[in-house]
């Protein structure tokens, strides 16, 4: 009986990955700084979280979003942690981790022109997913400020933050 | 930073093309499905406690500096089927893939596999959608666990998981012989699964040297010969049915009664054929359904031949 709820709830995913692989995939990707790995990781890392939520869950139209807010929340808390653990390396004098060589990560897509998804690797984890959020996902400041877990206030301080440090203050007002 | 940077325009435009490639498919499915098998570890509670852990921890840290990656298993098949190997895969979390092969449609299912042996395919495991083109001569043959599924020309769709499985049937009419060599029709609407369901078993008498023909070899040898005219006189039967020259095989199914050496379950199957080919001819069959739920009882196709005998009735 129970081989055949595993079976049953094995099926379920499978179906549901196959229906909504490339969308998770394609939500991670926009905040993985060009790192498809990285993306990979954090799908798993979704679909995971179906597979322990699989009998609370409706399977219907409303588990896409689902699925993107828990994508969303997946990428922000593994940029933290890398961040947080970035620091602590600063903190005892080790220098922080570069990532992934350079050629990788910082692949034009066009010859001189930086791809934006790697130049929002440079950034902290809250500034890179509002402003993936903001120019990749076409969310308002106020909706992607939701989706991290950040009051508007905050979210525009980060927004400023962020635009400085990319040395783009013309696009400010541009998403 | 001064480095020209893409337009958030085009980085979105970019970005939403993106997709997995179809190995990046198979292989995050096969980590997720070896995870889910293992059922996810709770988050991890050691974050918090981290920070705090002091000099002491900064020593394990430096150790497990680089992140650490589940190590991606191995590829177990790629999504591209070709027609021409003998066996043909759809690895799971690829899409399902559609062969032609001698001018038949063979649909694939992810998790399915598929060998060809030379007299037809075998369905291994997974599920395969097969459109059959007619065939005049002899039939398209599918084999899996519990027997093989014969066909003329029809649409028909097999399930084959860790030796169970079932055949649905979309168009036309097929015919499942099961490893034992007993036959059963399995129509347009209909699905057959095997194994068959477990009935308690008879206690049969033994058969005695005298029953069987004086030796046990004399009694096989017709008994094996009669299993192999029955098959040829069957696959006969399933041409000219799908032929729809349902005079012929009325005519066929009477002359293989009157030959005698069937058993009563055959008489009892050529019957119930004879009276489906009558029908389907135009002849009348109400006689024929008469005598026949007289000689062999209802018990067998029960609702069918209620109905028809109902309609017998009323006319």
């Amino acid at each position: 009986m129970s081989s055949s709820l595993e079976n049953e709830g094995r099926k379920v995913l499978e179906a549901a990955y196959r229906l909504h692989a490339d969308y998770v995939f394609r939500v991670c990707i926009k905040f993985a700084a060009g790192d498809r790995e990285w993306a990979l990781d954090r799908a798993h890392d979704v679909f995971m979280l179906l597979s322990a939520n699989l009998k609370t869950l409706r399977l219907d139209e409303t588990l896409r979003p689902w699925l993107r807010q828990v994508a969303i929340n997946e990428c922000l808390m593994d940029l933290r942690r890398r961040d947080r653990r970035q620091k602590l390396l600063a903190l005892f004098g080790r220098a922080p981790d570069p990532g992934p060589p350079a050629p990788e990560r910082e692949v034009a897509v066009r010859r001189d022109v930086l791809a934006l998804d790697r130049a929002l690797g440079r950034l902290p984890a809250k500034q890179r997913m509002l402003l993936g959020l903001m120019y990749f996902e076409g969310e308002t400041l106020t909706d992607a400020a939701s989706a991290i877990g950040v009051s508007k206030g905050q979210a525009s301080k980060l927004h400023k933050s962020a635009l400085e440090t990319l040395g783009r203050k013309g696009w400010e007002s541009d998403p | 930073m001064s480095d020209p940077v893409e337009t958030p325009e085009a980085a979105r435009t970019r970005l939403e093309t993106e997709a997995l490639t179809p190995n990046e498919r198979v292989r995050l499915w096969e980590r997720i499905e070896a995870s889910h098998v293992a059922r996810p570890r709770r988050r991890r509670a050691w974050i918090a406690g981290l920070a705090l852990a002091g000099a002491g921890l900064a020593v394990v840290l430096f150790a497990v500096r680089k992140e650490h990656r589940p190590e991606a298993p191995p590829f177990a098949s790629a999504c591209h089927v070709d027609p021409n190997q003998g066996e043909l895969r759809v690895g799971l979390g690829c899409e399902a893939q559609t062969v032609e092969v001698s001018g038949d449609e063979w649909l694939l299912r992810p998790g399915t596999a598929v060998v060809r042996l030379p007299d037809g395919p075998k369905v291994e495991e997974g599920g395969v959608r097969f459109r059959v083109r007619h065939r005049e001569k002899s039939p398209f043959r599918v084999r899996v666990s519990h027997g093989e599924v014969r066909v003329i020309g029809t649409v028909f769709t097999i399930e084959q998981h860790a030796g169970k499985g079932s055949v649905s049937v979309s168009e036309g009419v097929i015919e499942f012989v099961w490893n034992d060599g007993a036959r059963e029709r399995v129509a347009a609407g209909q699905t057959l699964h095997w194994p068959r369901p477990v009935e308690p078993t008879k206690a049969l008498p033994l058969p005695t040297a005298s029953a069987a023909g004086g030796t046990p070899d004399a009694g096989a040898r017709p008994a094996a010969s009669a299993a192999s005219d029955m098959d040829q006189v069957m696959e006969r039967l399933l041409q000219l049915r799908s032929q729809r020259r349902y005079a012929e095989a009325a005519s066929l199914l009477r002359k293989t009664m009157s030959a005698g050496g069937l058993s009563p379950v055959q008489q009892e199957r050529l019957s119930y054929e004879l009276g489906l080919a009558l029908e389907a001819s135009g002849g009348g069959a109400c006689a024929h359904w008469k005598n026949h739920a007289k000689r062999f009882g209802t018990k067998r196709h029960s609702a069918a031949l209620a109905k028809r005998l109902e309609r017998c009735e009323a006319e």
